[in-house]
């Protein structure tokens, strides 16, 4: 076991933990953050998402170790109450059916939005798609990176 | 008459969140029996009640599995009781068995609904206002339901429904309530958002591994690697060496690892070694291929019969023949199995995904020796469903573990776990042969289906023979009337397990029968929409959904150059579906750029739901016609995870256009029509692209390089 200060949505966790644990297990089991979820656990759909330093990555293949001191943003700490313009994209565009991935895709396009204001379908194509949504609500998040895109203009 | 009642004055109605006081009114599931008993109606699970807040509570027992279903039930229930939908909350009760299976599947929960609950809400409405006319004095003909009050029409007095609760609590319900005219709707067949979104969108929804609480067990189970094994030998040293782990229990066919936390429970599992005791003749993809078309050359169960499709073939002008070989494919659903299950004191609770509550009652059961009635299920939000949690089997597990332990456990299923234990849509191959007539015009046609019954595997009996209706839906219930027709099913057994995916065994039929019409198109040289309506009566709605797709598409003339068309319809689940697509081929990829779809599902009580069940339904179309497929060696599933089992990724969606066409028919189903017509229409426009014929899938790794 091995001791971890991990700084979590503007909190610091303490936590005791086998040091190869994915930090997605850290974060749904240790510190009871369930909207990052288990889809694959070998980075391929996504649903595990997470902002590290504000920048995407899969948690299940990552250790506590792997972020140091960087902040973990997870869908819980992205807004107090739904208010993140891509929330409220989400919101507005009814993108999610089971909702099941819908946290990993909403903290993806925060990353994308950060890097790339404008993004066009290609660039929404490339940064998207390493992700699945078994329900096929791809439409709609297509049209809710626009709109949230729109929104963040000054 | 639905059985519809009063039942506010009954102070009886434990386990529901229906406030004290509350004008309440139940009625009978029309799958019940109708002359059902006051005590019955409040068993169905549907009851509608106005409280003294003038708050509306819906009470209903089917599965939110990502469909819109709460949102569109209130929805109706708003409507009929003149509110508006944010005065409505949704309360789903834990399931006992007096609420009967709840299947959520088969498009069904607001076919089943929508009539018992338009009766209930109306029947309420009709109470309301007549505590109104009593206290007041008028008639019931001066006055209106309007906005969570009733008034008279002109003076305009009006009383909020919560004043006039406790005196509409003491009348009889009316016998035929008046249902609302569809010409009057506000609320049915507009626009709205789901109630759940903002959950899903907060992160807030709870799903099946969600269920964390202190000091509960995570569970992962070794299960035999083919089907029907037993467990030889175990060996847990190493299982149990792993940090976390706490004990493995050994079952009949499965051995759980069982530990603190989930990923050491995967871990523990995984160190597990188990000797299996495998039975049957287990085999493999390329072996079951040719067992499959070995069968057709069988005669087979023929389910419908007409003209003689022998003479028919015989006297044509043209006769083309083909088959079509579609692979078993996985559900796949996105969240894997979990559900959490506590044995104590001879009863039985589970918490977690379902689309049957009643079925996983039942196994339960029967599996650790309890009556249906002492097992009490509460769902969850289910992360995607498509009929794989239909079946009890994580329920199972759960429950014969907690028995084992005494204590509640969180059974746990790795993305693995999922790919290679669930259930499948079954296989099939395809054997048809049609003619033509010197005009061009079909004459014939003889669909043969080789493939497995989910049923004879599911629900065994050995008295069942004959043909699997099931697996002739979209075979022999075709709008289509050539001269001569015959459809035929050889049932075949499974080598692996079979489940109810998305459309069952219609989205298979439908791609065969449409790509194998355009075959026929092709070599009479006709237009393939022309082609079909020769043999589509004048009142089919198959018909009209067809013209409409290929004319809101502008077919048959791609949107630019360098793009092919290709169309399909078909009918299922009492809805008619059509779509047009567009697509490129360059180098042997494949671009889907436009689908237009068209639905007759006869009214869409929420368009916005509808519309999202069709843009799923296209994507999951895609996503089977490029790259799903499950193939087995030795009876043991190989692939394992998404980079082997790769779904539809976000930039090969293509732009869905939907249109809803409204009919005074019966309601149909949204869930399943559209996903059938995808893949055939893609296929015929891959035709068009490059010429190329393909006729078993997946097509990803078959498309021609040179296309
Ligand atoms: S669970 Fe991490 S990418 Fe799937
Ligand atoms: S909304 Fe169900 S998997 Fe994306």
């Amino acid at each position: 076991m091995a001791t971890y200060d991990l700084k979590v949505n503007g909190r610091v966790h303490t936590v005791d933990v086998q040091p190869d644990k994915p930090l997605l297990w850290v974060l749904r089991e240790e510190i009871g953050l369930h909207g990052v979820k288990y889809g694959c656990g070998i980075a391929e759909c996504g649903a595990c998402t997470v902002l590290i330093g504000g920048i995407a990555e899969r948690s299940c293949n990552l250790t506590s170790a792997d972020v140091g001191n960087a902040e973990i943003t997870t869908i819980e700490g992205l807004s107090v109450d739904g208010e993140h313009p891509v929330q409220q994209a989400w919101i507005e565009g009814d993108v999610p059916q089971c909702g099941f991935c819908q946290p990993g895709f909403i903290l993806q396009t925060v990353s994308l939005l950060e890097s790339n204001p404008e993004p066009t379908d290609a660039d929404i194509d490339r940064e998207m798609s390493d992700m699945i949504c078994r329900c096929g609500t791809y439409q709609r998040i297509r049209g809710a990176i626009h709109v949230a895109a729109e929104r963040r203009k000054p | 008459m639905s059985a519809t009642v009063n039942l506010s004055r009954r102070r009886f109605l434990r386990n529901t969140s229906l406030a004290a006081g509350a004008l309440v009114v139940g009625t009978a599931l029309p799958w019940r029996n109708v002359t059902a008993s006051e005590a019955d109606i409040l068993e169905s699970g549907v009851l509608v009640a106005v409280g003294t807040d003038g708050r509306v509570t819906l009470q209903f027992t089917w599965n939110e599995l990502g469909q819109g279903a709460m949102t569109s039930l209130a929805l109706v229930v708003a409507e009929e009781l003149c509110v508006t939908t944010d005065r409505v909350d949704v309360a789903v009760p834990i399931w006992e068995s007096k609420y009967g299976d709840n299947v959520t599947g088969g498009s069904s929960s607001m076919r089943m609904s929508w009539q018992p609950l338009r009766e209930a809400a109306a029947a309420a409405r009709e109470m309301l206002v007549g505590a109104y006319c009593s206290r007041m004095s008028y008639v019931p003909s001066d006055c209106k339901a309007e906005n969570g009050a009733v008034m008279h029409k002109k003076l305009g007095k009006s009383i909020p429904y919560g004043e006039l609760v406790a005196q509409a609590s003491d009348l009889p319900v009316p016998e035929s309530p008046v249902l609302k005219d569809r010409a009057d709707y506000t609320l049915v067949g507009h626009e709205t958002p789901r109630r759940d979104t903002r959950d899903k969108v907060l992160g807030r929804a709870v799903f099946g591994f969600d269920l964390a609480r202190p000091g509960l067990l995570r569970a992962a189970f070794a299960r035999c690697p083919s089907l029907d094994g037993k467990v030889g030998s175990v060996d847990d040293a190493a299982a149990l060496a792993i940090p976390g782990v706490t004990r493995v229990v050994t079952l009949e066919t499965s051995v759980a690892v069982l530990a603190n936390d989930t990923w050491s429970a995967f871990r523990g599992r995984d160190a597990l070694r188990v000797e299996w005791e495998e039975s049957g003749d287990r085999t493999d993809s390329a072996a079951y291929w040719s067992l499959m078309a070995g069968k057709a050359d069988d005669k087979g169960f023929v389910t419908r019969n007409e003209g003689d499709v022998d003479t028919g073939l015989a006297s044509a002008s043209k006769v083309l023949e083909a088959e079509y070989r579609l692979p078993f494919i996985a559900h796949a659903v996105m969240e894997p199995s979990s559900c959490t299950v506590h044995v104590h004191d001879g009863t039985c609770d589970v918490e977690g995904p379902t689309q049957a509550p009643g079925w996983v009652a039942r196994a339960v059961a029967e599996a650790i020796g309890l009556d249906t009635a002492d097992v009490h299920m509460k769902s969850t939000y289910a992360g995607s469903a498509f009929g794989r949690r239909l079946l009890p089997d994580y329920a199972i597990e759960g429950a014969l573990v907690s028995k084992e332990i005494g204590a509640p456990v969180q059974v746990v299923w790795s993305r693995e776990d999922e790919m290679r234990h669930e259930f499948y849509r079954p296989a099939s191959l395809h054997r048809l042969q049609a003619g033509l007539d010197a005009d061009g015009r079909l004459t014939t046609w003889s669909h043969k289906t080789v493939t497995p019954s989910i049923t004879a595997q599911r629900f065994p009996d050995p008295n069942r023979t004959g043909a699997d209706r099931g697996a002739m839906s979209g075979i022999d219930d075709v709008d289509y009337r050539p001269a001569h027709f015959r459809a035929t099913h050889v049932p075949v057994d499974a080598p692996i397990n079979l489940g109810w995916l998305r459309s069952v065994y219609d989205a298979q039929n439908a791609l065969v029968n449409e790509c194998f019409m355009d075959e026929l198109a092709a070599a009479a040289g006709r237009d393939p929409v022309e082609f079909r309506l020769d043999v589509l009566p004048d009142d089919s709605r198959l018909r009209r959904v067809l013209t409409e797709a290929a004319a809101r598409s502008g077919w048959p003339h791609p949107s630019q150059p360098g793009r092919s068309l290709g169309i399909a319809c078909h009918a299922c689940f009492g809805s008619y579906g059509a779509q047009m697509a567009e697509v490129s081929v360059t180098k042997g990829r494949l671009r889907v750029h436009r689908i237009v779809s068209v639905l007759d599902c006869a009214l869409a009580v929420n368009p916005n739901a509808v519309r999202a069940q069709m843009e799923g339904g296209v994507a999951m179309g895609l996503s089977v016609l490029l790259r799903e497929r499950i193939t087995f060696d030795r009876g043991r599933v190989l692939e394992g995870n998404f980079d082997d089992y790769d779904p539809l990724r976000l930039s090969e969606m293509p732009e869905v256009e939907c249109h809803l066409l409204e009919t005074d028919a019966d309601m149909g189903g949204v869930g399943e029509p559209v996903f059938p017509p995808t893949a055939p229409a893609v296929l015929n426009a891959v035709f068009a692209a490059t010429g190329q014929r393909i006729r078993e899938l997946p097509i990803e790794e078959r498309l021609r390089g040179d296309g």
